[in-house]
Parts: C-alpha cells; sequence; structure tokens
C-alpha cells in the first residue's frame, strides 16, 4: 500500500472516529480496529483504482459508514450536539485527578517507608486539603470524570471488566471489598502504632480510619467518596508492607521495640556470679556459656558507671560507698560450705562433662589464636581459655 | 420487495449462522455472507452487528498479528452464542415453514 493510500485511510478513518466520538473511547477503539482492517482490505482490492473517490463509492461517506454501523450496533443516536463541546473541565480538576494518584501512592511509600514524620505528616495534610476540596465543592468530581486521562482509565477498568479472566478476577474481587473495608479501617487504626513514633497522628487516624469504613459503600454511589477511599488503600497497604517488613524480616528504625526477634535473647543472669569447686575453693577467671556455646556475657562497672560486655566470672564488685570514695574490688565476698553427699549420681561424670563445654569457646571466641580443628588445643582443657579482652 | 428489509431482521441469525463453524475477522463474515448469496448486505452493517453480538455476549474476539497491515480481530462463537443460534434458527425454521405453507398455495 502506497504512502499515498495509507494516508486517504487515515483520513477516513479519522472521519468516522469523529462521527462516532460520542461512544466510549474503548468501543470506539474497537470499531476502529474492525474498521481499518475492513477499509485496508477494500484498499488493497482496489489496488491501482484507489483514490479516496474510490473508497467513499465503495463504502460511502465515513459518517455514512458510521451512521450504519450505528444502527446495525445498536448504539444510541449521536448527541443533538454532535459539535464537540468545548471542554467543561477546568485547570483545578485536573490537579484534583493527579493529585489523588500522587496522594494514593505517596501514602503508600510513606506508611510502607521509614522516612519519618514530616513527610507521612505532610502526605496526610495534602490527602486532607484535597477531600475537603472536593467535599467543599470546590472541585467537580463530574468534571473530573470528563477528563480525558480519567475516561481513559474509565475505559481501561470497563475494558477490563469485559475481559474473561480479568473480568472474572474483578467480579470475585469485589465479593472481597466488604471485608477490605473493614481491614482497612482496622489498618489505617494500626497503622500509627506499626509506625511507632507518630503518635501525634493518632486522633487524625481514627477519624480516617471511621470515614475510610464509611467511604467503603459509599464510593459506590457519591464518587467523592474515593477521595478518602483510594488514600486510606494506600495507608493501607502501606501498613501491611510495614508490618511485613517488621515480621519477616525483623528490621525496624526502631528496633529495641520492633526489631528484637534477630538479636540473639541473652538468658537474664543475676548480677554476679560466684563459683566454688567441690572442696569450696572459690574459683576466679570463669568463663560461662550456654547450652549453645553462646557466651553468657553480662554488663560489668567500673567507677566511671562505664560498662562492658564479658563472660568472665566473678565481676568486680564497685563499692560506692566505701570511705575513699568508689573503688571496683575484686575477690570474692563470701565463703561457703560445699555439702559432702554429691547430688549427682556419679562424680566422675562431672568433668568429663566440662571438657567439651572449655572447648566451645575455641570455637566462637574471635579473639582465640589457636585453629579451632587443633585437637591438641582442645585437650588442655585445664587451660583457661584466653580472655576476649578487644573489648576495653 | 426490497430484500434489504428482511436482513435487517435476520442479520443477526445469519452472521451467528456464519460463525458457527470457523471463527472470522470482519471482512472474512462480509465475504462469508455475500458468497452464501446476501449481496445486499452492507458492509458497515456487517461490522455493526459483529460489534451489538460481541457486546450481547454472544461473540468473544481475540487479535491475530498480520504480516502486511492492521492485525486482524477474529470474532468467535462462544457458548451463549451458539444457544442463541439454536434459539433463533428454529424460530426462524418454523417462521420460514409457516410463510411457505401460506405462499405455497399462491406461487
Amino acid at each position: 500500500m502506497s504512502t499515498h493510500t495509507r494516508t486517504e485511510v487515515q483520513a477516513y478513518l479519522e472521519r468516522m472516529r469523529a462521527a462516532l466520538s460520542d461512544l466510549p473511547a474503548a468501543e470506539v477503539a474497537d470499531v476502529l480496529d474492525d474498521a481499518e482492517t475492513h477499509v485496508v482490505e477494500i484498499a488493497d482490492e482496489l489496488g491501482e483504482e484507489f483514490s479516496s473517490d474510490a473508497l467513499v463509492r465503495r463504502l460511502g461517506s465515513p459518517e455514512a459508514y458510521a451512521q450504519e454501523l450505528r444502527a446495525a450496533a445498536g448504539y444510541p443516536a449521536p448527541a443533538a450536539a454532535s459539535t464537540p463541546a468545548a471542554p467543561r473541565y477546568r485547570l483545578i480538576d485536573r490537579l484534583a485527578f493527579w493529585g489523588l494518584a500522587l496522594g494514593t501512592v505517596a501514602t503508600v511509600v510513606v506508611a510502607g517507608g521509614r522516612d519519618g514524620f514530616v513527610p507521612l505528616f505532610f502526605t496526610l495534610l495534602g490527602v486532607a486539603a484535597l477531600a475537603a476540596a472536593v467535599f467543599g465543592g470546590l472541585v467537580s468530581v463530574a468534571r473530573i470524570a470528563e477528563l480525558p486521562e480519567a475516561r481513559s482509565l474509565f475505559d481501561a477498568l470497563e475494558r477490563a471488566r469485559r475481559d474473561d479472566g480479568l473480568g472474572k478476577l474483578l467480579t470475585y474481587l469485589k465479593t472481597l471489598q466488604p471485608g477490605w473495608w473493614v481491614a482497612r479501617s482496622l489498618l489505617v487504626l494500626m497503622s500509627p502504632f506499626l509506625i511507632g513514633r507518630y503518635h501525634e497522628l493518632v486522633l487524625f487516624l481514627v477519624v480516617l480510619a471511621v470515614l475510610s469504613f464509611l467511604a467503603g459503600s459509599r464510593s459506590q454511589r457519591d464518587r467523592r467518596w474515593l477521595f478518602i477511599g483510594l488514600p486510606a488503600n494506600g495507608l493501607a497497604v502501606g501498613t501491611v508492607l510495614l508490618g511485613l517488613g517488621v515480621v519477616v524480616l525483623g528490621v525496624s528504625s526502631n528496633p529495641s521495640s520492633y526489631g528484637v526477634s534477630h538479636v540473639p535473647q541473652q538468658p537474664s543472669l543475676p548480677e554476679n556470679v560466684y563459683v566454688f569447686d567441690a572442696e569450696g575453693n572459690a574459683l576466679t577467671g570463669v568463663y560461662l556459656y550456654d547450652q549453645d556455646g553462646r557466651p553468657l556475657d553480662s554488663a560489668h562497672y567500673d567507677c566511671a558507671g562505664y560498662s562492658d560486655q564479658d563472660n568472665r566470672y566473678p565481676k568486680p564488685r564497685v563499692d560506692y560507698g566505701g570511705p575513699q570514695g568508689c573503688r571496683v574490688l575484686d575477690g570474692v565476698p563470701f565463703a561457703v560450705a560445699i555439702p559432702t553427699e554429691r547430688p549427682y549420681r556419679s562424680s566422675s561424670s562431672a568433668p568429663t562433662t566440662t571438657v567439651p563445654t572449655t572447648s566451645v569457646p575455641t570455637t566462637t571466641l574471635p579473639t582465640t589464636t589457636a585453629p579451632q580443628s587443633e585437637p591438641s588445643a582442645l585437650s588442655s582443657a585445664s587451660t583457661p581459655p584466653s580472655a576476649p579482652v578487644t573489648t576495653g | 420487495m426490497d430484500t434489504s428489509q428482511l436482513l435487517k431482521g435476520v442479520l443477526d441469525l445469519a452472521v451467528l449462522a456464519v460463525l458457527r463453524k470457523d471463527d472470522g475477522y470482519g471482512y472474512d463474515v462480509l465475504r462469508r455472507l455475500r458468497s452464501a448469496g446476501l449481496d445486499e448486505v452492507g458492509d458497515a452493517s456487517v461490522y455493526g452487528t459483529l460489534r451489538r453480538l460481541y457486546n450481547a455476549g454472544l461473540l468473544t474476539s481475540y487479535v491475530v498479528p498480520s504480516e502486511e497491515g492492521p492485525h486482524r480481530k477474529y470474532y468467535s462463537l462462544n457458548e451463549p452464542g451458539r444457544e442463541r443460534l439454536a434459539e433463533s434458527g428454529k424460530t426462524w425454521q418454523v417462521f420460514a415453514k409457516t410463510m411457505d405453507q401460506m405462499l405455497g398455495e399462491v406461487a
């Protein structure tokens, strides 16, 4: 097909499009899909004899074609004022449409992200201002619906609804909607707690939770409620994302309250531990480990109040009330009498059970110099492991 | 009598009938109708009828890319379409028989 023919075909189709312009955009697109194949087919048949006149002789004028098609397809007659009216929407309507889109995305980001209070606050403020403008009558949803971008969005939704698979999915999702409205309100309510620090917003979010619940069924009849429902969707989705982030990844901006799951929990120890052998002799410089070979670290303090963590016991005591002021005391402040009857079945088994535990520090202490696979280092059970002194 | 007047009432049925065996794009359907003897059928009427049947949920459509020229939108009869064809076909046959009997005396 020559360029000339192509141009004529396009011109024919454009005139048809204009004659059908009152129909939904998706329908016009479908009709013109068919019409294009049709006109191209005719143009190919005409071949050398093609001209726009020949085309019109064969198919009628584009307007007549559109008219006949309209009658056969059962479309309504064109609106009386067929000349395209001046756009009824204004700049502010367009701003509101894009503001809603942007606001919805932004709520997901600020509620799901960790950007802090200020972005969240201003996003919610913007969303609230937009909703106020819509409900205050400053912006009309009817005019927003006239926006070309809004119309193509509606048409896309309509197409999806008519699509076999997607349509079924959408119908199914629709049945879940009431449940989502309840969940959305709860998620909006939960968001300040998940977000943690923003208790200033609780009142605002309580109001939003109530409004978003109302918005559920109302937004189907009154599109103004979308200006509450959609940002609430965003906030809820963001909250879910944040919640998943906390629970699954165990990361949070506030690890002291939420992110603890990934920190190995230490069993709580008494303030100090004193160890005695069977003869009642106090042992010092003892290293304690739990059943997994993890050092039982606890803090010890010096006079400046500076704390340090290790698993060497007993800890030095700090005596703040001495006559020379604060002193750090080593040693054991008491003596014990060990009962002569052994509470355990076999006395010989005791040392053998302690041997493996002494081997554990060589595998876990990073300061240990001996290679962990060397058995000779493990056999010298009487040698205390080198103290983890690196934390000084 | 002008055939185009008669055609209006049965174009739906005719289009469903030519799609019964094979799917077709608009121009296919038009050619099949013409070759079956419906010379007077208008191009745009056939395309409009396809759209109406599609919008009524009696046809499904799918697009087949074409090497030369624009891609082709094929229409195919779905289950409701087949049911409608059977139903309308029966109605037509009863109607046609009635007309035949009536005209048998005249002709």
